[in-house]
């Protein structure tokens, strides 16, 4: 879902002004924003950022101090966690132990008072969805953390939320069982047209799972965008470190030149940036950023397009695909990451080579 | 070697260590099955005879019928209390509770003797009569801090998320503990029943303080020691009392151990 269609879709969770302390600790400060209908949105930040207890606040397990939790059109305030449209897969999975899989896949409908037909009927559907057919009888402290895992999404989505809560749901997965969840958890997504809003810290999975990606920092919401957006416009020096890679070089302005700045980049020498390139505009402390695969090693002259810079290599690190040089730049002690496709380099760069490495003004952003 | 050395030494300490602490004990059984009157060596010949006048004599059975129903009394009140506060002392926070929880550990390092003198004293100052029930709330009292510590320790184990699973799931506070909650803790409430019950069913000091005319047991054990040859008929008793006890003790290591091993904790700390 794209930012066109937000606009005019009515949003399925508003969520505004919320606050919550713990004491003197301020865990979340003043958080609105707005969820859709049928997004996947993922809230990103590292450990002790608030996103979990966000999500806690929308599913109802914290109440907070002020702010509204608005789900499909109605107030939350005061529904307890067992009231509210949302389920939620948790962090431990927790899937009851002294219940075998059919059993817990089934408990919230029996909390319903489905009958019998329907609740085993569900049971089977919901199984297959996660690719779990046929392990109703098994017990549930015999299953891997994977199976666990769409256990409990199975118990979640069997009720048909009109969203749901995902706490941090890979991080206990080894790295290839991981990955492969992410895609599996997208597909089922789009499949099922439930809303979604996940909570992880881990921000190669948030850029390849979610519709937008709010990241949190301290309580607060830094930028709220698609993660192609996040990425190659973060608003300020906080997101753009926590998101990929960014190499910040100093940065001193000297003039204006119509809506352009005129600055001096450490390293880099002076150059024109367009105003749409300083997101928060220039300050006193910004700095230039410029993603690592934004450099590029000249290994053939015809790429003259971009302005040039020479460099040493001080350490490489090869990736199959790809390689990842550290460069000193020429008159600076500045070092600078930059990465480059293996099929784009032409002759061999090692330790101590000394090359030109050029850039382009289009790709810095002066954050601050 | 100076290792080896070592080692032997520390068997033969633990050696000394088993037969001061079991052999009395064993000694009970031996003559339980001797064929005299009198409790000395050498032993003069093998009987069921005590056992089965264990079984005839009709005062005996009736102090281990009162004995039996303070027990079961005692520890399903104590298992109850207990999880109340085991409850109180896992998932919510209060002023004063480290406080609270402390008093109601209390009792497991008070004297005995001490709780018999003050629960009589109160008792008659408020005017009941003693009875099967003052012997029952001395029992609750005493029983408690033991259930409190073993329920805590199965609360403790069981993670937060079941419940708020079962929550998010569409049941209320009250079905989430009916559910989820109380099964996954069985484990510790049968093994608090267990201990309470053991601990009941052999105590004196405040039984004896706060029985009336009905006896329990070991009450009755001790008038009946008057008697030189009422005396293998007790140690028949204490034969079967210290079976029973063994074995409850044994079934309540089993069940707290599967309740670790549910909810995923290491098994540690409890009585083996």
């Amino acid at each position: 879902m794209n930012q066109e269609t937000n606009s005019e879709a009515k949003p399925i969770i508003r969520i505004e002004s919320i606050l919550k302390n713990y004491g003197a600790i301020e865990a979340l400060k003043s958080i609105s924003f707005n969820i859709y209908q049928g997004e996947f949105l993922t809230l990103l930040g590292p450990s002790g950022c608030g996103k979990t207890t966000l999500l806690r606040v929308i599913a109802g397990f914290e109440i907070p101090n002020s702010g509204l939790v608005e789900i499909d059109g109605n107030n939350m305030e005061g529904i307890p966690a067992n009231q509210r449209p949302t389920n939620m897969v948790f962090q431990s999975y927790a899937v009851f132990p002294h219940m075998t899989v059919g059993e817990n896949v089934a408990y919230g409908l029996k909390a319903r008072k489905a009958d019998k037909q329907t609740i085993s009927e569900e049971v089977n559907k919901a199984l297959a969805m996660v690719g779990m057919e046929g392990f109703n009888d098994r017990p549930s402290t015999a299953l891997s953390g994977g199976q666990r895992q769409r256990v409990a999404l199975a118990r979640a989505l069997i009720l048909k939320p009109k969203v749901l809560l995902l706490d941090e749901p890979l991080s206990a997965l080894d790295k290839r069982l991981r990955e492969q969840m992410q895609s599996e958890l997208r597909q089922l997504q789009r499949s099922v047209g439930i809303t979604f809003i996940l909570v992880t810290h881990d921000q190669e999975e948030a850029l390849t799972m979610s519709d937008r990606i709010a990241v949190m920092f301290d309580g607060k919401i830094e930028q709220l965008a698609s993660p192609q957006e996040l990425y190659k416009r973060p608003t300020n020096i906080q997101v753009a470190n926590f998101v990929g890679t960014m190499n910040f070089l100093g940065l001193d302005l000297i003039g204006q030149k119509g809506t352009d700045f005129v600055v001096e980049i450490e390293g880099l020498g002076k150059t024109t940036l367009p105003m749409d390139q300083a997101p928060l505009g220039y300050q006193s402390n910004s700095m230039a950023g410029i993603r690592p695969e934004m450099f590029t090693i000249i290994t053939n002259k015809s790429q003259s397009k971009t302005k040039v810079v020479k460099g040493r290599i001080v350490e490489t690190q090869y990736f199959g695909d790809m390689t990842y040089f550290d460069a000193n730049l020429e008159g600076t002690d500045k070092v600078v990451t930059i990465s480059m496709r293996n099929s784009d380099i032409s002759f061999e760069i090692n330790i101590g080579n000394d090359v030109e490495i050029g850039w382009n003004p289009n790709s810095i952003l002066v954050l601050s | 070697m100076a290792k080896a050395k070592q080692s032997r030494y520390l068997v033969v300490y633990i050696g000394i260590f088993l037969v001061f602490l079991y052999a009395p004990a064993l000694l009970l059984p031996i003559f339980s099955f001797n064929d005299s009157t009198i409790v000395a060596f050498p032993l003069s010949g093998f009987t069921f005879a005590w056992f089965i006048e264990v079984f005839k004599t009709e005062p005996l059975l009736t102090a281990a019928l009162n004995s039996l129903l303070v027990a079961v009394i005692t520890s399903v009140f104590a298992t109850i209390f207990g999880i109340f506060a085991a409850r109180a002392s896992t998932r919510y926070q209060f002023p004063g509770k480290r406080g609270i929880m402390g008093l109601i550990m209390v009792p497991m390092v008070l004297p005995e003797i001490i709780i018999g003198v003050s629960l009589l004293v109160i008792i008659l100052q408020l005017g009941f009569n003693l009875s099967l029930t003052t012997i029952i709330l001395g029992h609750i009292l005493l029983c408690l801090p033991f259930c409190t510590a073993i329920l805590s320790a199965g609360f403790q184990g069981l993670d937060k998320s079941f419940e708020e699973a079962s929550q998010d799931l569409g049941r209320s506070r009250l079905e989430t503990f009916w559910y989820i909650t109380l099964p996954l803790v069985m484990p510790a409430i049968i093994s608090s029943l267990l201990i309470s019950f053991t601990i009941s069913l052999d105590e004196f000091i405040i039984a004896f303080f706060l029985s009336g005319t009905e006896a329990t047991l070991p009450v009755y054990i001790w008038g009946q020691l008057r008697f030189p040859t009422r005396i293998p008929i007790i140690l028949a008793l204490g034969t079967v009392l210290l079976l029973v006890s063994l074995t409850l003790l044994i079934i309540a290591e089993y069940f707290r151990r599967i309740g670790a091993r549910k909810t995923g904790t290491e098994v540690k700390g409890g009585l083996f």
